[in-house]
């Protein structure tokens, strides 16, 4: 007890001592600059989700989850072989064995069996510091699973990178499948964003193309032949009721819906050559945005509806062009390369996905409009149709691969590339469809 | 001046006394004259002729013996009266002799007065110019003095000074030289720390530019992280998380041994994450 006592004190005068030679002289804090570290995926753990009912479970949440992480680029999930325990709920988390690991953030969860369908129930932590990020349990049905795990992967983005998620959403495509007669097939679909759960909405004999989505995201207006001639149609998803939006002579085509949801800009022949357009949906008028002896095509609304973009040859080649949308002369945007077309705004409206050809190669580009300066994302040989996720972290395209066209996803800073699982025939022209919602339930 | 209006009031009072005496002395034959023209009118009475005669015989010469007498009293006083007046006139040529001397005299003292007093003024200056110059002398004397013992003084405290400066530099010399150690000692473990921290950040992908975050730390004395949280945002949540992430995974951070200088410096301090690319 003495003793303790004597050493408490020599560290006391110690102390002490150390407080006056140091107050005397360095007393400002200390702040150490860290100006290295490389740019990254954040690795995160993504525990496979623990399953209470019958027989095997009904999907790979957890395996979902990670799918969509790892997409958006933002995310490294660890390997399955790398993870070192299997907990499914907060009880059975170690911690300090996760600390060693080195990642930062741990999800676990599991899926129940209820007698309605399921509960799928999941915890984002924060390894280092032991806490809970987030959790939530989320009622599901079983043709409703994967769409509950995107919803999932949107509260894990957002948590973690404070911009939302844009998993749970889905695109719109057209396939073309040639059958034994050699007669093609062609049919609109809708899917999850990551390709999964295809659902037809029109199918037919004859081309179809260019579908655009409402801003609610329960219409679809894109070009039909089915009428032996480029007609545009605007459909309601889930009524497949649909109507035809544009039919005059010659040309209909390149239906582009503005962010207010009222018009359509679109491309229309019936003066002469193609010109852009703007249809007032409600009341059916038109009115007319360029008048050039070139091709004007494939036109794009600024996020603000001010301003459209469009591709045009008058130009010589293809390049793109910005107009405003109550019409006025055009600019060229574009200048670098022979070929740059298939405009498509991000959802800031600070730069454009678009594809950019040189030679014999196009392939999908980022263009930042306020410094003009281009950034190939894609290694693709015939890319068509960018379409940005509505949070503006993916781009999807099409593409071609062993003479197949199939679809294929790039996150916005080109690093990660994913083709989307596809059953036959070929796939192009990909519209991302918008957030219909908060994931969060 | 005093004195010669004294010698003034004496001379009149001397002319005045004479002049009374003279007054006094004139009316007296007058007198007797009248009287004897009153005595010869009632000489009438034949009787008394003779008697008359005899008298007047008697009377005759009792005047010529009288005017025999006033003869000689008229020659003695004419004689007495030129003396007089020589008197006078001696006694006025004294008077003014005397006054005159008088008035040398006194100018005489005057001057004598005043080539005594400017003797004595001069006497007087000439002591105080002594006085002055011995009160000079002393003064510069103790000037002097003074000056030097301040010298003295100032040698003295500019010694002490020295030998307190060459103290106090010896001193702050193994301050410095603690210091230096420490200050190395700092060094050496902030370019470890951050080395340690550098390796173990992943910046998130797509992460704006431009964007740094401040973190404070607080460490145990192995150097383990206890708590390091941001103080001050990005703005990018992924950013933030990412330098937390960092410091925790290069937990523990190297750390020196010197208990005090652990506490000082590394018990508790901040990081900036900056890439600034």
């Amino acid at each position: 007890m003495r003793l303790v006592l004597a050493r408490i004190t020599s560290q006391f005068l110690l102390l002490c001592l150390a407080g006056i030679v140091w107050s005397a002289s360095v007393r400002a804090e200390l702040t150490i600059e860290i100006t290295g570290g490389t740019a990254g995926a954040q690795p995160i753990a993504i525990v496979p989700f623990g399953w209470e009912g019958q027989g095997a479970p009904p999907a790979d949440i957890a395996g979902i989850i990670a799918a969509d992480l790892h997409r958006s680029g933002y995310f490294a999930p660890l390997p399955g072989k790398d993870l070192i325990a299997n907990p499914t709920e907060a009880a059975q988390v170690n911690f300090a064995e996760w600390r060693v690991l080195g990642t930062p953030s741990l999800v676990i969860g599991k899926l129940r069996a209820t007698a309605s369908g399921y509960v799928a129930q999941f915890q984002l932590f924060d390894v280092f510091k032991g806490t809970q990020l987030a959790g939530y349990s989320i009622p599901s049905s079983a043709q409703d699973l994967r769409r509950t795990a995107h919803q999932i992967s949107d509260i894990i983005y957002e948590t973690l990178t404070g911009q939302p998620g844009a998993f749970a959403t889905r695109i719109a495509y057209v396939t073309e499948m040639r059958g034994q007669n050699g007669k093609s097939r062609y049919s609109l679909h809708v899917a999850d964003a990551d390709g999964h759960n295809p659902i037809p909405v029109l199918h037919s004999t004859q081309p179809i193309m260019s579908p655009s989505w409402s801003p609610d995201g329960a219409r679809l207006a894109y070009v039909s032949f089915e009428r032996r001639r480029p007609e545009v149609f605007v459909q309601d998803i889930a009524t497949r009721s649909r109507e035809v939006a544009a039919s005059y002579p010659g040309i209909n085509s390149a239906p582009s819906w503005s962010p207010d949801g009222s018009r359509l800009a679109l491309v229309l022949s019936k003066d002469g050559n193609p010109d852009i357009y703007i249809l007032n949906l409600r009341d059916k008028s038109l009115r007319r945005v360029t008048d050039s002896p070139a091709i004007d095509t494939e036109p794009a609304w600024s996020p603000d509806g001010n301003t459209l973009i469009f591709t045009s040859d008058r130009g010589g080649r293809p390049q793109l062009y910005r107009v405003s949308a109550s019409g006025g002369k055009p600019q060229r945007l574009t200048f670098e390369g022979d070929y740059n077309a298939h405009a498509a705004f991000s959802p800031d409206g600070k730069s454009i996905a678009m594809i950019t050809g040189q030679g014999n190669r196009f392939r999908t580009a980022l263009l930042d409009l306020a410094t003009g300066s281009m950034q190939v994302l894609s290694d693709g040989r015939l890319d068509e149709s960018p379409s940005f996720s509505p949070n503006g972290a993916i781009i999807v395209y099409a593409t071609e691969t062993g003479n197949r066209g199939v679809l294929a996803m790039v996150s916005v800073d080109g690093r990660v590339r994913q083709r989307l699982t596809q059953a036959e025939g070929d796939a192009r022209e990909p519209a991302w469809g918008p957030r219909t919602g908060r994931a969060k339930p | 001046m005093p004195r010669a209006v004294l010698y003034a009031i004496l001379v009149h009072i001397a002319l005045v006394a004479l002049l009374v005496v003279s007054l006094d002395w004139t009316p007296k034959p007058e007198f007797t004259q009248a009287r004897m023209e009153t005595v010869q009118a009632e000489l009438v009475d034949a009787s008394e002729i003779r008697a008359e005669q005899s008298k007047r015989q008697q009377e005759e010469a009792r005047l010529k013996r009288l005017e025999k007498e006033k003869q000689a009293a008229r020659q003695r006083e004419e004689e007495r009266k030129v003396e007089e007046q020589q008197e006078k006139l001696k006694k006025q040529q004294e008077t003014k002799a005397l006054a005159l001397k008088k008035k040398l005299d006194a100018e005489k003292l005057k001057k004598e007065q005043e080539a005594e007093r400017i003797a004595k003024l001069k006497q007087e200056k000439e002591i105080e110019e002594k006085k002055r110059k011995e009160e000079g002398k002393r003064l510069a004397e103790e000037d002097e003095k003074r000056r030097r013992a301040e010298e003295r003084k100032r040698r003295m405290e500019a010694q002490e000074r020295e030998l307190q400066e060459s103290l106090d530099a010896e001193q702050q010399g193994r301050q410095a030289e603690r210091e230096r150690m420490a200050g190395a000692e700092i060094g050496k473990y902030t370019n470890l720390i951050k080395q340690k921290v550098d390796r173990n950040w992943l910046r998130p992908q797509n992460a704006r530019e431009g964007l740094s975050c401040w973190l404070q730390v607080r460490l145990s004395p192995g150097g383990e992280v206890l708590v390091a949280r941001v103080t001050q945002s990005s703005g990018d949540v992924a950013f933030d998380r990412s330098a937390e992430a960092a410091v925790y995974k290069a937990s523990p951070l190297p750390v020196p041994q010197d208990a005090s200088l652990f506490d000082e410096k590394f018990r508790e301090f901040k990081f900036h994450f900056n890439p600034g690319r």
